[in-house]
Order: structure tokens, then C-alpha cells, then sequence
């Protein structure tokens, strides 16, 4: 699993390691390349001063290979060689380690030093300079010397003011040996010093993660239902406030959601614990002795009663888990409002008129809405029951619609209500029962208008609820029209 | 005996009300918690049965005002409520008893009998008198070895002078603790009742058990106190 501190650490030392590696490299080369400049340099001098060896005489051009030998050349670590000849590539003189390599090359100026990597018959590598100078004159008549003579190698042929080619070779082990060691030396320290910044390192960001560590050890302490816990965000770095206050807004959220929850399933097992008990209680009591017919006839009404209204408790729950999952879709029918009003008012006319209730129906032929008309039927079913249930005595009901541009509005009021203007709102949490009243024999649960908002919301349109105690309790829809 | 009911949902209340009187309880119900309330602070009740999740009053807050008023009626918890906290709420607000929806009767039944012995502080359901024995859960009673063959009112008023024992009962707490508030109840009924008994507890030539104080009702004992 990867972890912050991991990756910051691999981050900064493979950081580190790629800037330790270019400056070493740039050290490197560097260092490289002054000190063959340096050799070079050398290397041209020598043969400059070698240069002053060989003069024009008055019986050709003598090279003094006597002084050629100055200390220098006899150095034994760094052995240098040369080569002495023409322009046109005739070699004068040429040091035995030199006899396969050639005085010039094709395509190499003349007129400048030319420096060159070589390697001698003995297989060492060595540095050479190529250097052309016109030698010297000597005007003073001197007896030209033996044919013997062994440190001295005269031209005769050579023209007055002719060029001569000195080519100088030095062997370049020392260097190369330095370098070598350099090299070493660059890479050891280099990963030393990586070493020693990784471990810095390390714990500059063990230090630098530690309040994180530290809030997820807090948050490591919630216990599973526990969502009243909050970081402190005092408590944290600045940078990690913004955390601190996103966890903690997190926290409240799901804490609400769990309570919610909770609240659901402890209302639920509450609302089928009780028709439950009632059930049981019944068939109990019919069973404690011998009945008639018409006494068992009773408890099975009564019985089948409650299982009618478990059922009905049932159902509502699944169909609020079914609409809040998304499993259903709603359909999109043109439904005509005051047909369904009506059919629905068929079912409750005989209880409105036997509280003496005054009902108002205000609805036009044609005003059509755009819904799933099942779901549409089992709100308006749901809000006139509502309305008759709770309509006061000698009260009143309206049914109202209106609308245009795509919008319809219909209200479902009724006189005497029993909620207040605070508690309005309520009426669609699930379970709620205004002052806790079950009422009609046991079936009110208060799922209906919990459901009917999700119905409506599902067919996309809107409802609102408004309510004074005593008086009027108005829901409105408001639905998509034709 | 004189049980009081709350709860909400007509159909359990209905059957708690057949089952206890027909038990030889005498019952009072009320649907919604102000009326309960006003049973409680009304009436004389050996055991409450109160739901917690009530209309109007909540059932804790019932029995919180019953307790601050000092009434140490028996309150049984009979509620959908199952959690440790719960129970715990309930029974530190001085509830006697915590029974959980669904239930067996027969458990109710016994937990009520449990609670009514509590308040007569008698240990056993096996009440005596001299030679006389009354099992209050079996609903029986015996006279020298012989059982005597009571009618369900004749036990009610047996069982309530034998829990009462050597304490005048009057015909007031007879009628409100053998009978139905809402039962028809002539003044000549009780002694009726009282004089059948009688026979039956006298009928093999027994000592007289059940006396007459005139003017404030029955007792219980070998001897005329």
C-alpha cells in the first residue's frame, strides 16, 4: 500500500539522486576538460620550445636531437615522443614508439595546432600536438657534422624558409589515472551524500507527516456509531484545517444520515412491533377459552383488520425503499385532474358528508398534467384521505387547480388542522404523527405524505405544505403540464 | 383488581381489556395520554400497563408526573421500545416492570399478578386464611382440602378480600376493583354476591370466614375483628 511518507521520501531522493548525478556529471567533465586544456597546453609548449632545436644551417636544415632530450622527454611516468619531417609528410626523425603513426593526415590543417588521441605501438594511449613552424636560420658558417653523428639528423634537401612539421606525443596515464580516481572519488561522495540526505530527509518528513499521522490516529479512534466527534480544528496545521473541516462536515452528514436511519428502522420495528402485539394478543385471548361462532367471527375481523393494515405498513415501506433506490420509473401519461379528482372523491364522499363538511371542487375540464398516472391517482388518493380524516366537524374541503406555461397547480386544503406553522414541514418526515396519534382504529402510521413526496418528486414536479393550527392545512402541488 | 391501560392502538387495547376481565380484572382504558393522565389522577389502580409512544402525552412523561406526585401505583411498560436504554429510562423514571411488544399474554397476565402480590406484599400466589386457601393464578380456591366452585366475580371479590385480609373492604372499593367502571351495578349486586360467597365458603359446615361490619363493608378472617 503506498503511504505518504513513502512517496514523498522516493520523490525527494530520486530527486536529489537526478541533481547529485547532473552536478556530478557537470563536476566531472569539467574537471575533464581544464585538465586536457592544461595538458594541451603543455604539450604545445614543449613542442614550441622543441621547435627552437631545429635550424636552417648554411648545408640544409639540422635537427639536435641532443637537445631535443631535455628533462621532460626523460620523464618515465609520462614518456613523450616525437616526430620531425616536412610538410609533405617526409619524416626527418621519429621516436621508435611512434612508427606506425603518420605525420599527417589528410584533410588536417597545416597552419595550426592539431591536437590528437593516439595509440602507440606498446598499445598506451597518448595526447599529441601537431605544431608547424619555420625554423630558425642560423647565419654563421659551421662545419656541417659527421654522417655519424647520432644526435644530430640533417636535411640537406630542404628548401631555405621551407615548413617543418613537429609532432609531439605524451602518454597520458597520469590523467587518465587522475581522472579514474576523480571519478571515483565524485561517485562515492555522491552516494554518501545521498545517503546522508536520504536519512535528512527522512526525517524531515517523518516530522513534516506527523500531523497527519496524528489525525488519522484520531480519526482512528471514532468508534463505529459514534458521529459526534469533531477534530478540532485548532488542533491541526493550517494546511490541514481544510481537511479537518471537510471531515468534519463529512462526520455531521453521515452522522444525520445514521440518525435518520436509525430513527427509520427503531419507527419501523416500533409501527410492526405494535399491530404485532396486537395480533398476537387477540388470537391469545380468543384462545384462553371456549367462544361461540360469532365471538371467534369477531376476532378473525378483527385480526384480518390488522393484518390489512400491516400490509398497508408494508407496502408503503417497500414502496419508499423502491422510489429512494431508483429501482421504480415513473411513467409520463396526460392525466386529466378533475377525472382523477373525482374518482378518487368517489371513495370518500360518504365520510365527508357524514362529518357534515362542505366540499369545493374548482377544477376545469381539459387541465391536464404530465405524470405517471398510477402514482399520480395514489397522491391525489392519499391527500383527500388526508383531508377527510382530518377535516374538523362541519368543516370545509378545497379542491383547487390552476396553472398555465407548462405548470399546473392543484391544492388539497381542508379546515381544522391539527398541526402548527413550525411543524409543518414534518408532516413528510417518515413516522411523524403530529401530537403522536395513531388514529382511525390504528392505521394512520405517517408514511402517506412521506410517500406522496416521493411519488411527486419522482414524476419531477413539487409540493409544499402549509398549516395553522385550528385552521386551514393546504398541501400544493405543483406538476408539469401539456 | 384494578388495572388501568394506556396505549394507542385500539385493537391491542381491546384485547388487553377482554383478556384482563375476563381474568377477574377490573379495567379502565384510555387511548391517547391527557386521557390516561386523567384516569391515573382520578382513579385507585393496583397496576398501570403503559404504552411510551402516546398522543398527546408521552407515556414517560405519564409517569414522571405520576412519580413526582408521590403516587406509588405499579406502572408495567408495555411498549414496541426494546433497547438497553430504553428499559433503562423507563424503569429509572420508576416504572415497576418493562415488557416488550410483541408478548405473550399469559406472561402479561403473570407479570400484572406479580405486581398486584407486590402491592399486597404477598410473596406466593397461594393466598390462606385458617383452613381456607386461594391460588390467585389458577383462579382456584379450596376450603379444608374441598374445592369451592366460584364464579369469575365470586373469585374477583375473594381474591381481593383475601389480599386484603383482616382489613375492612367497602362496597366502593369492591365495585371499583371487582367490576367494570363502565358494568351496570346495582348497590344490592355486591351484597348479592357477598352472600353467595358466603354460602359457598360456609356450605360444608366451615367456620364463618366473611363478616359484615355494617355500615363499612367486608372482612376476612377466622374471627369477627
Amino acid at each position: 500500500m503506498r503511504s505518504l511518507t513513502g512517496t514523498l521520501f522516493r520523490g525527494v531522493t530520486l530527486g536529489a539522486s537526478l541533481v547529485l548525478v547532473a552536478v556530478g556529471v557537470v563536476l566531472f567533465f569539467s574537471v575533464r576538460g581544464y585538465v586536457f586544456y592544461q595538458f594541451d597546453n603543455s604539450l604545445l609548449e614543449l613542442a614550441q620550445m622543441l621547435a627552437l632545436s631545429v635550424e636552417e644551417k648554411s648545408y640544409g636544415l639540422e635537427v639536435d636531437l641532443e637537445e631535443m632530450r631535455i628533462e621532460e622527454m626523460q620523464e618515465t611516468k609520462t614518456p613523450a615522443y616525437l616526430q620531425v619531417g616536412s610538410t609533405e609528410g617526409k619524416v626527418f626523425y621519429s621516436s621508435s614508439a611512434l612508427d606506425d603513426i603518420p605525420l599527417l593526415r589528410d584533410g588536417e590543417p597545416v597552419s595550426e595546432p592539431v591536437y590528437r588521441w593516439e595509440r602507440l605501438s606498446d598499445g598506451t594511449r597518448a595526447r599529441s600536438v601537431r605544431y608547424t613552424f619555420t625554423p630558425e636560420e642560423d647565419d654563421e658558417v659551421e662545419p656541417e657534422p659527421p654522417l655519424e653523428a647520432e644526435d644530430v639528423v640533417v636535411v640537406k634537401d630542404a628548401g631555405r624558409g621551407d615548413l617543418v612539421v613537429l609532432q609531439l606525443f605524451r602518454v597520458s596515464s597520469e590523467i587518465d589515472r587522475f581522472l579514474n580516481i576523480f571519478l571515483v572519488m565524485l561517485v562515492l561522495s555522491g552516494a554518501g551524500s545521498l545517503g546522508v540526505l536520504a536519512l535528512i530527509m527522512w526525517g524531515v518528513i517523518r516530522k513534516g507527516a506527523q500531523p497527519v499521522t496524528d489525525l488519522a490516529a484520531k480519526i482512528g479512534q471514532i468508534c463505529d456509531d459514534d458521529f459526534t466527534f469533531r477534530i478540532k480544528e485548532e488542533s491541526v496545521l493550517k494546511e490541514l484545517i481544510p481537511v479537518a473541516a471537510g471531515f468534519n462536515q463529512v462526520l455531521e452528514r453521515i452522522g444525520d444520515s445514521f440518525s435518520r436511519e436509525r430513527s427509520f428502522t427503531s419507527n419501523a420495528a416500533h409501527e410492526l412491533r405494535t399491530p404485532l402485539a396486537g395480533l398476537k394478543t387477540s388470537i391469545e385471548v380468543a384462545l384462553t377459552r371456549e367462544r361461540s361462532e360469532q365471538e371467534y367471527r369477531e376476532v378473525l375481523k378483527k385480526t384480518l383488520s390488522i393484518v390489512n393494515q400491516m400490509d398497508n405498513l408494508v407496502t408503503g415501506l417497500l414502496a419508499l425503499i423502491r422510489f429512494e433506490s431508483g429501482q421504480e420509473v415513473p411513467g409520463r401519461d396526460s392525466i386529466s385532474l378533475k377525472g382523477s379528482i373525482e374518482k378518487v372523491l368517489e371513495g370518500y364522499c360518504e365520510r365527508i358528508a357524514e362529518k357534515g363538511v362542505d366540499l369545493s371542487v374548482n377544477c376545469s375540464d381539459g387541465q391536464t398534467v404530465v405524470g405517471d398516472r398510477v402514482l399520480f391517482s395514489r397522491v391525489v388518493d392519499e391527500l383527500v384521505k388526508n383531508a377527510a380524516y382530518y377535516v374538523d366537524r362541519n368543516g370545509w374541503i378545497r379542491i383547487d387547480s390552476g396553472g398555465g406555461a407548462g405548470r399546473m397547480r392543484l391544492s388539497i386544503a381542508n379546515s381544522g388542522s391539527q398541526v402548527n406553522r413550525e411543524d409543518a414541514e414534518k408532516v413528510f418526515d417518515r413516522f411523524w404523527r403530529g401530537n403522536g396519534g395513531r388514529g382511525d382504529a390504528g392505521a394512520r402510521f405517517g408514511l402517506g405524505l412521506p410517500i406522496v413526496k416521493k411519488f411527486v418528486e419522482a414524476m419531477g414536479a413539487n409540493i409544499d405544505v402549509r398549516s395553522e393550527i385550528g385552521g386551514e392545512f393546504v398541501v400544493t402541488l405543483t406538476l408539469p403540464g401539456e | 383488581m384494578k388495572i388501568l391501560i394506556i396505549e394507542d392502538y385500539d385493537p391491542l387495547r381491546e384485547s388487553l381489556c377482554q383478556g384482563l376481565v375476563e381474568n377477574g380484572f377490573a379495567v379502565d382504558a384510555a387511548g391517547d395520554g391527557e386521557e390516561g393522565y386523567g384516569f391515573v389522577v382520578t382513579g385507585q389502580y393496583d397496576v398501570i400497563v403503559l404504552d411510551l409512544r402516546l398522543p398527546d402525552m408521552d407515556g414517560l412523561e405519564i409517569l414522571r408526573r405520576l412519580r413526582r406526585k408521590g403516587n406509588p401505583v405499579h406502572v408495567l411498560i408495555l411498549t414496541a421500545k426494546d433497547t438497553v436504554q430504553d428499559r433503562v429510562t423507563g424503569l429509572d423514571l420508576g416504572a415497576d416492570d418493562y415488557l416488550v411488544k410483541p408478548f405473550e399474554f399469559t406472561e402479561l397476565l403473570a407479570r400484572i399478578r406479580a405486581l398486584v402480590r407486590r402491592k399486597y406484599e404477598s410473596k406466593t400466589p397461594l393466598a390462606r386464611i385458617g383452613n381456607l386457601e386461594v391460588d390467585t393464578v389458577a383462579r382456584k380456591a379450596r376450603r379444608d382440602g374441598k374445592d369451592l366452585h366460584l364464579t369469575s366475580r365470586e373469585f374477583a371479590i375473594l381474591e381481593l378480600l383475601i389480599l386484603r385480609a383482616g382489613r375492612v373492604v367497602s362496597r366502593d372499593e369492591i365495585r371499583e376493583n371487582v367490576y367494570d367502571f363502565a358494568a351496570e351495578t346495582e348497590s344490592n349486586v355486591i351484597d348479592v354476591y357477598i352472600g353467595r360467597l358466603r354460602k359457598k365458603l360456609e356450605k360444608e359446615g366451615g367456620s364463618p370466614l366473611l363478616h359484615t361490619k355494617r355500615g363499612f363493608g367486608y372482612i376476612l378472617g377466622e374471627r369477627d375483628g
